[in-house]
């Protein structure tokens, strides 16, 4: 193995945490690393991106501004023959594991989604380590084809790396296919607050918090935090809060370094959404509630009496 | 309109699933149609319902799937096919798609219809690789859609928010939670479908090459997952641990991983 391309996903002012991770721990493997990023205007992504690569390859094109499967895929097939990696890794984010799973068609290459860890062996393949069945087992997958070698990363599975020397920025501008789907509106969903699956921090709640309303308490203690704001399906199937916000089995999978939890009994399918989370917190006034099997600190009291009183601790 | 939907049998979500020391998966005997799956057979009888025309299910491999088969047919599916080769026992993702789209060329739909992902091996592999294959587009993890005559509107979550995207039929839509509430089939249905003919192709059938669906990706072993201590519990007065808990998430909050 010598040289690992990463596939960067741009946020808002740089590029998403994910990416970062992917970056770091393609390097970390000792591979020579090539960035992508892609976009109308990639130079702000590509500049963050240059810190964590030896090579950042950026693709301009009014079609790359939206996440499109096939003018993306498209971007990195060429990309992916031009440089020969042997490891190609993404971010596994909504479009990251879209992307990815699409190019390793196009390419007839073998894939690994949402990995938690990657090695290479001696004979120079990659082993990857993913959770399946919701996270009840991990699997650990060995790749049987040739290079490349795909795979996208999970959040917040590998550290965020610190800056290295700036690697060189080469500006691409690609020839696309015509785009067949096309992003005609996009509707931005909790504010400024950072996404559950970004997070580094999530502060979730559920139907033990006993009314709507009550989420003001969650929002506020997530903003003193940094956080998200996570949510229990029983909550989200009660219209108090959007599916955008749903951890569990049938909304979003969180890796933070922090999980707390108020009022969110820790069924199955919540767990599933969570179970690679590092500190995880649960306050429950249900001492038997499943979820505190889960969790690493237990407070066994009313969601709607410690959280004002966790405010006023924490002075917000 | 012709609906394919691509649906797969796998765990119930409460069946206990165990790496055994062996590295083998030990899985409990309780099966469900994939959660994303369902939804998908819902949003192709409701299409059919507006629409006319037929909703047919499809699904490679053998064994449990015929049962989401039979799910499907008793949702109100039109007919079920399923890709059945010894070569499909070992493959992946890919291999799978390289059969679904061989058959789906034969059927010849406007629309395929899957679930986002997987619930058993959560790789989300298999929809954007059936469309890769037939050269369609396709849109992931759809939480609404509506189709009009040859034009359809879906939207789409991703980080942050919500996407609305517009094209053309044929496409690929990979269904999400909230794209439609899957119905319950009555029992005289689940009865009827249980009896059900089921139309099954192999590879050589299809004009697949069994060679083409070997496996590129392989799991070793199956392990347990990093176990979490017993939990701490916060105890004494309330004041107390609300202390408590206050200082142990500006502890968590405060250092960087």
């Amino acid at each position: 193995m010598t040289t690992a391309l990463v596939i960067v996903e741009r946020s808002s002012g740089g590029i998403r945490r994910a990416s970062l991770e992917a970056l770091g721990k393609a390097r970390s493997l000792g591979l020579s690393t090539v960035a992508l990023v892609a976009g109308s205007d990639p130079s702000a992504a590509a500049r963050a991106a240059s810190a964590h690569a030896d090579r950042v390859l950026a693709a301009a094109h009014p079609d790359l501004e939206r996440y499109d499967a096939e003018a993306h895929v498209a971007l990195a097939e060429r990309v992916t023959r031009d440089v020969s990696p042997s490891l190609v890794l993404g971010p596994a984010t909504s479009t990251g594991r879209d992307l990815v799973a699409r190019l390793s068609a196009r390419l007839g290459a073998g894939y690994a989604a949402e990995i938690t860890d990657i090695t290479i062996d001696p004979d120079g393949r990659p082993t990857a380590r993913r959770a399946v069945h919701g996270g009840k087992a991990v699997a650990v997958v060995a790749f049987e084809g040739p290079p490349p070698w795909l795979a996208t990363v999970r959040p917040g599975a590998f550290p965020t790396p610190s800056p290295g020397a700036a690697g060189k920025i080469e500006m691409l501008h690609p020839a696309l296919p015509e785009i067949r789907t096309r992003v005609v509106s996009f509707e931005e969903a909790g504010g400024k607050r950072v996404h559950v699956t970004e997070a580094e921090i999530v502060i979730s709640g559920g139907r033990g918090l006993g009314d709507p309303a009550a989420f003001t308490l969650i929002e506020r203690l997530a903003d003193r935090l940094g956080a998200a704001v996570g949510a229990s399906r029983a909550v989200v199937d009660a219209g108090w809060r959007d599916a955008s916000e749903q951890v569990g089995k049938s909304g979003n999978t969180v890796a933070p370094r922090l999980y707390v939890a108020f009022g969110v009994s820790g069924a199955v399918h919540h767990v599933m959404g969570m179970a690679g989370a590092g500190t995880v917190v649960v306050v429950n006034r249900d001492p038997a509630a499943p979820f505190f099997k889960h969790a690493d600190h237990g407070l066994v009291g009313d969601a709607l009496v410690v959280l004002p009183a966790l405010l006023e601790e924490l002075g917000a | 309109m012709k609906i394919a939907v691509l649906v797969k049998q796998v765990p119930d979500h409460e069946a206990l699933v165990l790496a055994r020391g062996d590295g083998t998966l030990e899985i409990e005997d309780r099966w469900a149609t994939n959660f994303f799956d369902e939804i998908a057979i819902e949003q192709a009888l409701r299409l059919e319902a507006v629409q006319g025309g037929e909703v047919i299910a499809l699904s490679a491999g053998a064994g449990r799937n015929t049962d989401a088969l039979r799910r499907a047919l008793a949702m109100g599916a039109d007919g079920a096919i399923l890709v059945s080769d010894p070569a499909l026992a070992a493959a992946d993702g890919l291999g799978t798609a390289r059969a679904l789209a061989a058959c789906l060329r034969e059927l010849g739909p406007d629309l395929v219809l899957c679930g986002r992902v997987a619930l058993d091996d959560e790789m989300g592999l298999v929809g954007p690789a059936v469309a890769e294959i037939l050269g369609w587009p396709h849109v992931a993890a759809v939480t609404a859609l509506e189709v009009d005559g040859k034009a359809f509107r879906a939207v789409r979550l991703v980080e942050g928010g919500r996407e609305s995207i517009e094209g053309q039929l044929p496409v690929l839509i990979a269904a999400a939670k909230g794209l439609a509430e899957p119905r319950v089939p009555k029992v005289m249905q689940v009865m009827k479908a249980s009896r059900a003919a089921m139309r099954t192709r192999t590879l050589a059938d299809l004009g697949v090459d069994p060679g083409s669906v070997a496996p590129l990706v392989r799991t070793r072993v199956f392990e347990r997952p990093p176990a979490r201590p017993p939990v701490r519990m916060m105890e004494g007065e309330p004041g107390d641990r609300v202390r408590e808990l206050a200082s142990i998430l500006v502890s968590a909050a405060g250092g960087r991983r």
